[in-house]
């Protein structure tokens, strides 16, 4: 083990190097180069404990002395965090400027490392908390170093109230389960263990995005400078499911069906509810954003899944939807952290990143735009790259819990393939708006016209995501048995390049996309020997102007009208008129978000108006206030009498 | 100690409740205070030190917190009269009722002498109580002076009664107190004509 302790040890130094190199004012290039090669070493030291399966450092215990260590879980989750951070402060080195704030979010961003690193190796409830909390604090930190408007502001307040509000569950969670001593011990059962999971199902599903408690995220993600972005978007909301994952299958004796139930429900909301609000976005972060949200909902079909094969005793299928939720979390990673470091290269090279004022960019971006089309084909699910392999294995676990011999479980089963099936076709669609809009066709304004690709260093780390994406898609068999190995049952998966599950058929990776590639190769050939005139667009006899060109709402308007009652667009159209001859025309359209007016601005004004009752309590009163502490004394005192007390 | 003495203490506690006059109210509050200094001066055999720091409190709030008061009430002769004050009776009733149910629902703490103990639970309150129902400021830092002496007394029933340094540590608090009190009602008095704490309330946003 000496070698994982040593990659793990060099990691942490270099990480910590490049952020003190940014305190102390170092350049950009020599503080975050450090940083990557940190990230790197301790993904190498956590694959290693993962294939190995061995374990370093102390193990979990229940009392409150900091300990760190690293297990199989924690060392495939120390993958996903290299796997993004290394290439998101490759980016960041020629992303920022040099200067103050640059140095600032560098600083952030090493420290934003640390904490991620601390979090999934922390072995003790004080430390396991402290870091918790500073995983929310650190990116918001860096939000306001890069923006200080108002907008950036309000959405940081609105990201720390909610997940300080849903993280009260995760404190009440691990420090009652420390309070019994299941971390590191027995696990927790009977009653206590439903409360248990309640809260951090509370706790840990705000912080992961999951609908409805994700309102945060559409706002916090796309506020943040790029590479933040990818490592929130990428890794920090995988590292709540890291800690879901530790509450309901390492220290919870199982709690009963209903905790996966809820789990796939929750999942089945986020996947659709995602994936349209996604479609309905007119800014590309925003919507990669929502596209989180869908994700994640994946992400959570799988773990639920597998909690509910673990209580109707399939423990090979457990083994395999924790895998697919696994993969599928170390996949979106990748192709996210892609997304969002191609939209910094796009809004860098181009400015602002509205949809409609984009296009035309993948020809004078070639690089960017070809990792950025690679990446959107990843996370569309499409074959032969590394989303299609995830989905397809967590529809097989939902085929499966469909065709089981519980009628409940069954239906659950059904519907949740339906879903997951809608919204991978809905984020096909969605990708095809993206690339259309922002790669394709004629450029929208000046600034598209006249972009030019970005340095070598974000090419380059956008071409490394990309070729994890392919890689992953190609060759999965190398990572899934180690994954299902980590599940509840500690199933063993027989190892093949391509995807081998019992009773499936199975995915031959390798060979798809073999027979892809010549297919592309042919039909590019065939392209290439068809003689095309190039000739402007026919309409009317006029040039098209930007104006004139597919926007977002128009290329999403048949679903909105489908689902109108659903998502209850709103439209404002007013003609301004003259002497009976029309001068302007006003045209406005939104999709509210249902979520933001249907839930939280009520509980918003009902919060709001419980703490002005609660204000009058706060009268400035001397006299009052000494009302109030003698009242309590007697109440207590009188409990105390009644031996109501201990 | 005595019944006369018991009785004298819980007297004079019940008498800062109803007094109209603050100068009265202040006076009977230093008698209270210099009573329990010559009965902790009286208690069993104790080093120089601690004699010397039991005479210290004894002057500080006998004397000095006292002069101090009285000082502000000479400095803000003409008082308006507080329309907002309960009448006497109440003023007496209500806390009288609430310190004997403290005092009832109070466990005990095992004091050798009960009425001692009992006295002294019944001045915290009291002196909580004065706070709480009277509206001027002085009245108020009468009140938390009573209910110190409480604590005093309490200090005193204890074996080997209470370490010098946390005695030094409850007057310097008292001082701090009494004070920043006195400041406030000379203040507010020069301002708004009256030392009434309430009129402040409105005033917080």
């Amino acid at each position: 083990m000496a070698v994982a302790e040593a990659l793990a040890a060099a990691g942490l130094v270099a990480i910590l190097a490049g952020a003190v190199g940014a305190a102390m004012g170092c350049s950009l290039r020599a503080s975050l180069t450090p940083q990557s090669a940190g990230a790197a070493l301790l993904g190498l030291a956590g694959l290693w404990v993962l294939v190995s399966g061995e374990r370093v450092g102390a193990g979990f215990h229940s009392v409150l002395r900091p300990a760190f260590g690293i297990d199989p879980l924690s060392g495939f989750f120390l993958v996903l965090i290299a796997a993004v951070g290394a290439p998101a402060a490759v980016f960041a080195r020629d992303a920022l400027t040099d200067g103050a704030q640059g140095r600032s979010l560098a600083l952030a961003t090493g420290f934003f490392l640390l904490v991620l690193v601390g979090f999934v190796c922390a072995r003790d409830p004080s430390t396991l908390l402290g870091l918790w909390e500073l995983m929310t604090l650190v990116p918001a930190g860096a939000i306001l170093v890069a923006r200080q408007d108002r907008e950036a502001r309000h959405g940081v307040f609105v990201y720390l109230a909610i997940t300080h509000i849903g993280g009260a569950g995760v404190w009440v969670a691990v420090l009652v389960l420390a309070g019994h001593g299941a971390l590191g011990g027995h696990a927790l059962g009977g009653g206590m263990a439903v409360f248990v999971a309640c809260m951090s199902l509370l706790g840990f599903c705000t912080k992961a995005g999951l609908m409805p408690l994700h309102s945060w995220l559409p706002r916090a993600h796309p506020l943040a400078p790029a590479h933040i972005s990818a490592l929130m978007s990428g890794v920090m909301i995988k590292l709540a499911l890291y800690g879901l994952v530790r509450v309901l299958f390492d220290w919870l004796a199982p709690p009963g069906l209903w905790v996966g139930i809820v789990l796939i429900a929750t999942g089945w909301l986020s996947c659709l509810g995602g994936v349209l609000y996604a479609l309905m976005q007119h800014d590309l972060k925003r919507l990669l954003a929502f596209h989180s949200i869908e994700n994640v909902g994946i992400v959570a079909l799988g773990l639920g899944a597998s909690l509910v094969f673990r209580d109707v005793g399939e423990s090979t299928w457990s083994a395999i939807a924790f895998a697919a939720a696994l993969l599928h979390a170390l996949n979106h990673a990748l192709f996210k952290g892609l997304l969002f470091l191609g939209a910094g290269a796009f809004a860098k090279a181009v400015g602002g990143l509205e949809l409609d004022r984009l296009g035309g960019l993948l020809r004078r971006m070639p690089w960017t735009g070809a990792t950025f089309a690679l990446g959107a084909i990843a996370i569309s699910g499409l074959p032969p790259l590394n989303g299609f392999v995830s989905e397809w294995l967590t529809l097989q676990s939902l085929l499966h819990l469909g065709v089981g011999p519980h009628l409940g479980v069954s239906m659950v089963g059904a519907l949740a393939t339906a879903g997951l099936a809608a919204s991978a076709a809905l984020a096909v669609y969605c990708f095809v708006k993206v690339i259309g809009l922002v790669l394709l066709g004629l450029p929208r304004r000046e600034e598209c016209a006249e972009a030019r690709e970005v340095p070598i260093g974000m090419r380059a780390s956008m071409a490394f995501l990309a070729a994890a994406c392919v890689l992953l898609g190609v060759l999965p068999g190398l990572l899934i048995p180690a994954l299902a190995s980590l599940g509840p049952e500690h199933a063993t998966l027989g190892s093949s390049p391509g995807v081998n599950v019992p009773g499936t058929g199975s995915l031959p990776t390798l060979s798809i996309t073999v027979v892809l590639t010549l297919l592309v190769a042919l039909l590019a050939r065939l392209a290439g020997v068809r003689r095309t005139a190039v000739s402007p667009t026919w309409i009317c006899g006029q040039l098209t102007p930007a104006g004139l060109a597919w926007t977002s709402a128009g290329f999403t308007k048949p679903l909105r009208l489908v689902l109108g009652g659903l998502l209850r667009p709103r439209r404002d159209a007013r003609v301004l008129a003259s002497a009976g001859v029309t001068q302007a025309v006003a045209y406005r359209a939104e999709v509210p978000h249902l979520f933001d007016t249907l839930l939280y601005e009520p509980l918003s004004r009902r919060a709001l108006r419980a703490a002005a009752v609660a204000r009058r309590l706060q009268s400035g009163s001397l006299r009052a206030y000494l009302g109030y502490l003698l009242a309590l004394l007697a109440l207590l005192l009188a409990l105390a009498r009644l031996e109501l007390l201990g | 100690m005595t019944g006369a003495v018991i009785s004298g203490l819980i007297a004079s506690s019940l008498a800062v409740l109803v007094v109209r006059r603050r100068s009265s109210a202040v006076v009977l509050v230093a008698v209270q205070s210099f009573v329990l200094g010559l009965y902790a001066l009286t208690q069993h055999p104790r080093t120089s030190a601690a004699l010397a720091v039991t005479g210290a409190i004894v002057i500080v709030k006998a004397l000095l917190l006292p002069a101090l008061l009285l000082l502000t009430v000479r400095r803000a002769p003409k008082e308006r009269p507080i329309a907002t004050e309960l009448p006497a009776l109440t003023r007496l009733m209500i806390p009288l009722a609430l310190a004997l149910a403290l005092e009832r629902m109070i466990p005990r703490f095992g004091f050798t002498s009960a009425g001692v103990e009992h006295t002294a639970v019944a001045m915290l309150a009291l002196g909580v109580l004065t706070a709480v129902v009277r509206r001027a400021v002085i009245f108020q830092a009468l009140g938390f002076l009573v209910a110190e002496n409480g604590i005093y007394l309490a200090g005193l029933s204890l074996a080997g009664g209470l370490p010098v340094f946390i005695e030094m540590g409850l007057v310097f608090d008292l001082v701090v107190v009494v004070s920043v009190a006195a400041a406030f009602a000379a203040k507010i008095h020069e301002r708004l004509g009256s030392g009434d704490s309430s009129l402040l309330e409105a005033l917080h946003d």
